[in-house]
């Protein structure tokens, strides 16, 4: 029996093989680029597909659309020698085509963006394959040699050891390359920090097109080479993408031979559980090819999450945020008309309109879950066609016995619990990665669980009717196959939820997803729950989503099990037509439905245009999708929204459109509850330790309420890691008492909200709000009352007194209407303190606050801050401005290697022979107020 | 750290290389078990060229020993005022299916002369884009547009229910998956049921000796549910079946591993009685070839490439839904072998046959109109509405293009709504030709 386990493990080589070369391509593009290519497969399978049909038909492909696309060599056929250079020369050709077109010109594009120009490419490769080549896999003469050999008395496959050893070769080979060539250690200077490598006279952009191709024609040549393995067809690799991914992310996006190990190993356990799925004892719910994709999924989970540390982020010069997110007001007559307008269509479109229309509208939904979680919070998803599935899983299974609306219900309940629990791993893990992790986990949910007979049976697998009050609700009654009472159905519903978001993005709650979406450091600091808010979004997007999909279930009256309808390239289309739409608007989301297939656009269009079926559609949309990215990556409805801002702005009116809050005239101080005893901030022994280095080392400070105490020292001192132990932002020992209360074992935005406020070096703002905005975002608990009560009617918390004497206090009112980053430096010092000062805080921890700061500046902060002091507010005051810090602290403390060397008043500090070795030294004569 | 990883690499090259240059003495193709002896006699072979993909124009087996015969009208019911039926047809983006489907109504309408008595067929045809809401959209116009019956390969993404509901009769592949349409009442497929292509085959084995085999199922909710029933039916047929799966499209099986996991448990046959998807068939074959010990094998319908590689295969068997050209001679009437003449010449006419040739698209797509028309006949209708095709054509009883008589209304089951079908064993021969092995049992 053991020699089969063998014989299995290394029949896994081959697939191992190809899902190792996909995942080395993978690497090697993220290292030059930044970007996670989804469109890699589809690269190195044209040129795969061009080399085999140059070998039997003598006839060179051209990846052009509409134009000859055949050019005959030898209409006998090519060697492989000849056809191999020509196929893999295609692949560059498109594969640099590509990069000079879509992606170098998106290099500081947001990263979603990225993530959707590659989701763009992919189809529309796709698509050009299927036309040029057709839908049948190939079944390719092979390269290497196909017979048996037999080891030891194992029978095994002579391509399967020849390609591994191709493909290990070809990663030590090139992992030597990176680390031993110039180009090599480039590409590695630019992936840490692509500032740094330019100033080092590399040039980042040559060296991404570098990769770029690079990885396409290493990756061509390996499906090449594995093609009698595996058949080759126009989408038959694009699957490998979830396997691939995990063995990159397992190599960690960096390393070669890792990656190349952890994908042979894939392959060699998918082929043994195949094996081991005849066995008597396998469970029989696991009987399925699902347990294949679950594999990969918690590959990743593992690799990303639970290991621990994210993966490295690229040190980009310049990234875009993501688009704006438009906030509106409700107008109720508008609201009115339109969904009288659209009841109207209902009633008087055909058949085949209404049934587009009724697309539309579940497609605005779908779009509408995406604007939730990645247009207000900045998460990226991939499984919303999983939670829709989940949903349209329940309401088939619940059968009769749960009436219309309780099915809805229930499902909408189970897709909200799986989008919560999907959404777990975006606590650590943001961006490109979150996207992997959410697509893995939606290929997982998909074949483990839908396409799983144990758990739908084909010949149960129809959906009953809605019904409410005895009117059948259903889209089809009789030869009636159109209903308008389904139309309307879904119309009601996608009003409530445009409503219900539109209340969303108006609220508190708003604002705290978009402090998320801004800046989460800076969200924690300001007592936002980051954690809580990210799931809280996860689970309303997936609800919406689960609406769409019980909507789903009901438009086709079945669980279609084959259909791939909630397969995960079906997240990739949802994903791809909002962004196209508008991500972050729920305008973008309207426009999205519209577009989506089988909506209204593709019905008009296939209407007027006789050549347009589905996979012209397809490949119309693919292209649209990347023309848009390139010259406009916030989508359709972002662009408009873009240019009547421009319109406004230059009416001086653009605070209208943005719908900023204005600040109420008067606000008034916190009013804090008298500590016990003083002093209001004891930090004690308070030690940070990064692996071996001892960046702080047992030092405690005291300050009073109304004191202002200084914490001075020499760059490198542990300032700022101070700061970040005592406010929560780095782990450490020892104890921190807030008003006799502990906070040392509390999270971040609980020490936040227990009254220890701070600010930051950087800055750390919410770029999407405006300043008195930013103010807001400390003032509300976010609790599940809120919430709740934000939805239905949105807190209309614009005037909240602390926050209005804040802005005063620190002079900022002439400028509530402001982005941050129009601001000068001092005023933008000036709001953080603002925001801090607005959430009631105890005790302000102010880093560096006149970093930058011109005399002028630094004197006028050194008066606002003893009027903050003056309010019985204790601040913390670490800065590098001796004039300043002389002038306005009660106490100093001097921080040198991570100890503090002295305490006291600003005088004895002065004289302090310690402290004058170690910092002051000369500068002592020559400070003045507001010198630096 | 990272030298230790680069030398383990190079090590693993070298072992890799080293052992796939090894020597192979102890590797086996594998060769077939000695054949059953037959009644049937072999066939002539003059030409057996063929492909491993769609050709262009391929001839698949020896020339058709029948001339193409006189296009003989129609017998059977007449209709007050002849004029055109409309059907449904929902079409499939594969080369050459839709011109293959058209030949087969021109056939009926132009060589034919119509049926019952001059009606001819209209064809309201729909593209499908693989997705439910693009075939709900085409039932939606084909209701609309007040056809008579849906045709097309794309019925498998159809809910049978909503033909149901909308009184439409289905006719040619099973509606959604064969368990879904045979969950449900009153459309009519003559897609074989269950029983049919998964029994018969099993029991054809059984009669030639096999008494325990690996069958291949394809990996999802239909292959799970088909490997269910098929076991049930060989215990019950005397033949015990070990299921192994295949990944189903668009995903991509590993032919090796799978023909390996069958071979493991010791068969002594190994059988896929469904290779619906294009590379399938070529898979399996070259699976069975390489692999070693495999034991004679059963392959559904893999015409094509059993003759592409006969040399290596010859006394394995397929099995077919029609008779194969060259094989006229044991045809089960006169007019089964003058309609693979017939068809043969409709397809030499067509710049893409479909699918390779395989006869499976005889009498799928080609055959389509003119079962439909055969089966139309024999109902006990003056008029041909949708109405009164779907309450009647489950009772159809008529000939199969290519294939013989089948006869809708001998269920075992009411709610069954596949009809029976004839279906042919044949063994391959080395030089690429087959020899009749006879009808498999019409298992219902």
């Amino acid at each position: 029996m053991l020699d089969t386990y063998l014989t299995f493990a290394i029949l896994g080589l081959g697939f191992g093989s190809i899902y190792a070369s996909l995942g080395m391509g993978l690497v090697i593009t993220y290292k030059g680029t930044g970007i996670i290519n989804f469109s890699l497969a589809a690269l190195a399978a044209w040129g795969a597909l061009v080399t085999d049909e140059l070998r039997t038909t003598g006839e060179f492909v051209l990846p052009v659309f509409i134009i000859p696309d055949r050019v005959t060599i030898d209409s006998g056929g090519l060697n492989l020698w000849t056809a191999l250079p020509l196929g893999l020369l295609s692949t560059v050709v498109l594969a640099l085509f590509s990069y000079l077109a879509i992606f170098r010109p998106m290099r500081t594009a947001p990263v979603l963006a990225r993530i959707v120009a590659s989701i763009g490419l992919l189809t529309t490769l796709q698509t050009l394959m299927l036309l040029r080549f057709g839908e049948t896999p190939r079944n390719v003469e092979g390269i290497l040699p196909k017979e048996w050999v037999t080891i030891a008395g194992l029978g095994i496959p002579r391509d399967r050891l020849y390609i591994a050893a191709i493909v290990v070769g070809a990663a030590l080979l090139v992992g030597a390359w990176f680390r031993k060539s110039r180009t090599g250690l480039a590409i590695r200077a630019t992936a840490e920090n692509e500032e740094a490598a330019s100033l080092a006279r590399f040039s980042p952009t040559s060296l991404a097109g570098v990769t770029w191709v690079a990885s396409a024609a290493l990756t061509g040549l390996m499906l090449i080479l594995a093609s009698s393995i595996v058949p080759l067809g126009p989408t038959t690799y694009s699957l490998f993408v979830v396997p691939a991914l995990a063995a990159a992310l397992v190599g960690r996006l960096s390393s070669l031979t890792v990656t190349t190990a952890a994908g042979l190993a894939l392959g060699m356990l998918q082929t043994e559980v195949g094996f081991l799925r005849g066995r008597s004892w396998w469970p029989n719910f696991a009987d399925t090819s699902g347990v294949f994709d679950a594999v990969p999924f918690v590959i990743i989970v593992f690799a990303l999450f639970i290991a621990g540390r994210g993966l490295p982020e690229r040190g980009a010069t310049v990234q875009a945020r993501l688009p704006d997110v438009i906030r509106v007001t409700p107008r109720w007559p508008l609201v009115g008309l339109s969904f009288a307008a659209v009841t109207a269509l209902a009633y008087l479109f055909s058949n085949t309109y209404r049934l587009a229309l009724t697309s539309t509208l579940i497609g605005v939904l779908v779009a509408l879950s995406i604007v939730v979680l990645t247009g207000l919070v900045g998460q990226i998803t991939l499984a919303q066609a999983a939670f829709a599935g989940a949903s349209a899983f329940l309401v088939m299974k619940l059968g009769d016995g749960w009436p219309f609306p309780l099915n809805m219900i229930a499902a909408v309940a189970l897709a909200t619990v799986l989008g919560t629990i999907v959404g777990i791993p975006a606590l650590r893990i943001r961006g490109a990665q979150l996207a992997v992790v959410t697509m893995a986990g939606a290929v997982a949910i998909e074949r483990f669980v839908f396409a799983n007979p144990r758990f739908v049976d084909p010949s149960e697998s129809q959906v009953h009717d809605p019904e409410l009050f005895g009117l059948n609700l259903g889209r089809q009654v009789g030869r009636e196959t159109a209903r308008v009472h389904f139309t309307l159905l879904v119309l009601v519903l996608v009003t409530v939820s445009l409503l219900l978001v539109t209340n969303i993005i108006r609220s508190s709650t708003g604002r705290r997803f978009l402090a998320v979406r801004s800046n989460e450091r800076a969200a924690a600091s300001s007592g936002v729950d980051v954690a809580q808010t990210k799931l809280l979004a996860f689970a309303i997007s997936s609800a919406i989503a689960g609406l769409a999909g019980t909507m789903m279930a009901f438009f086709l009256g079945q669980f279609a099990t084959d259909s791939n309808q909630f397969a995960v390239f079906a997240s990739l289309n949802f994903v791809v037509f909002a962004y196209l739409g508008g991500i972050s608007s729920i305008n973008g989301a309207l426009i999205a439905g519209v577009m989506a297939p089988s909506g209204i656009a593709f019905v008009i269009i296939n209407d007027y245009f006789d050549f347009f079926g589905g996979r012209e559609y397809a490949a119309l949309a693919g292209i649209l999708l990347i023309v848009t990215m390139v010259i406009n990556p916030i989508g359709i409805a972002g662009a408009a929204e873009e240019r009547r801002l421009a319109k406004l702005a230059a009416k001086g009116e653009e605070d209208q459109l943005r719908h900023t809050p204005r600040m109420p005239e008067e606000g008034a101080p916190p009013e804090l509850e008298p500590s016990p005893g003083s002093p209001a901030l004891s930090v004690d022994g308070l030690t940070v330790r990064y692996g071996g280095l001892i960046a702080v080392n047992g030092a405690s400070v005291e300050v009073g309420a109304g004191e202002i105490v200084g914490l001075i020292g020499p760059n490198g001192a542990g300032k700022t890691t101070f700061v970040d132990a005592a406010t929560g932002f780095t782990p450490a020992t020892g104890t921190v008492t807030l008003a006799g209360r502990r906070l040392d074992d509390r999270s971040a935005h609980r020490r936040a909200r227990a009254g220890l406020g701070r600010t930051w070096q950087s800055g750390e703002f919410f770029a999407d709000m405006s300043a008195y905005e930013n103010v807001l975002v400390p003032t509300t608990a976010g609790t599940v009352r809120q919430v709740a009560k934000d939805i239905v009617s949105p807190t209309r918390d614009t005037a909240v007194s602390t926050a209005v004497w804040a802005m005063d206090l620190l002079g900022l009112r002439g400028d509530a209407t402001s982005r941050p980053q129009d601001l000068s430096l001092g005023k933008r010092k000036l709001l953080g303190v603002a925001r801090c000062l607005a959430g009631n805080p105890r005790v302000v921890c102010l880093d560096e606050p006149a970093a930058g700061l011109d005399s002028g500046e630094s004197r006028e902060l050194g008066t606002r801050l003893r009027d903050v002091a003056g309010t019985g507010i204790g601040v913390f005051l670490i800065d590098h401005d001796m004039g300043l810090v002389l002038d306005v602290c009660d106490r100093i403390y001097v921080l040198n290697f991570g100890e503090i060397i002295a305490a006291g008043t600003p005088e004895e500090i002065q004289s302090d022979p310690a402290v004058i070795d170690a910092y002051l030294g000369e500068e002592t004569a020559d400070a003045a107020p507001g010198g630096s | 750290m990272k030298k230790i990883r680069y030398l383990i690499g190079v090590l693993l090259v070298f072992a890799l290389v080293a052992a796939a240059c090894g020597d192979d003495d102890g590797a086996e193709t594998p060769e077939a078990e000695p054949a059953a002896e037959t009644t049937s006699s072999a066939l002539d072979a003059e030409e057996a060229t063929t492909t491993t993909e769609a050709p262009t124009t391929t001839t698949i087996a020896p020339e058709s020993t029948a001339s193409a015969p006189e296009p003989e009208p129609m017998p059977g019911c007449m209709t007050d005022s002849p004029g055109a039926v409309k059907i449904g047809y929902l079409g499939l983006p594969l080369p050459g299916n839709d011109e293959l489907f058209a030949a087969g109504v021109d056939y009926v309408n132009d060589e034919l002369g119509g049926f019952c008595g001059g009606n001819t067929f209209e064809v309201v045809s729909c593209q499908s884009l693989f997705t439910p809401e693009s075939t709900v959209d085409c039932l939606n116009q084909f209701i609309a547009e007040d056809v008579v019956v849906a045709t097309g390969l794309t019925l498998l993404f159809v809910n049978p229910n909503d033909l149901t509901s909308a009184r439409l009769a289905s006719f040619g592949a099973a509606p959604g998956s064969v368990p879904e349409a045979e969950s449900v009442e009153s459309s009519t497929h003559f897609f074989p049921p269950s029983t049919a292509f998964l029994g018969a085959p099993i029991a054809a084995m059984g009669e030639l000796g096999f008494e325990n085999g690996g069958v291949f199922f394809t990996d999802n909710a239909s292959g799970q549910s088909s490997a269910e029933t098929a076991a049930e039916l060989a215990d019950g047929l005397g033949v015990s079946i070990t299921p192994t799966f295949f990944a189903a499209a668009p995903e991509v099986p590993d032919w090796a591993a799978a023909m390996l996991t069958a071979v493991a448990s010791g068969p002594d046959f190994v059988g896929a009685q469904i290779l619906s998807a294009p590379g399938d068939c070529p898979g399996f074959i070259s699976a069975a070839i390489n692999t070693p010990n495999t034991p004679p094998f059963l392959a559904a319908s893999c015409a094509v490439d059993a003759i592409a590689n006969a040399a290596d295969i010859a006394g394995n068997y397929i099995y077919s839904f029609t008779i194969l050209p060259g094989d006229e001679a044991n045809a089960p009437t006169d007019q089964v072998a003058d309609e693979v003449g017939i068809y043969r010449n409709a397809v030499a006419d067509l710049p893409n046959a479909p699918l390779g040739g395989e006869f499976g698209s005889a009498r799928d797509v080609f055959g389509t109109a003119i079962n439909l028309a055969r089966a139309i006949e024999s109902l006990p209708i003056t008029e041909i509405t949708g109405d009164t095709v779907y309450d009647n054509l489950p009772s159809a009883a008529f000939d199969v293009f290519m294939a013989g008589p089948v006869d809708c209304t001998a269920r075992p089951d009411a709610g069954q709504t596949g009809c029976g079908t004839n279906m042919w064993l044949y063994e391959i021969v080395a030089d690429g030709t087959f020899i009749n092995r006879g009808l498999l049992p019409v298992l219902q």
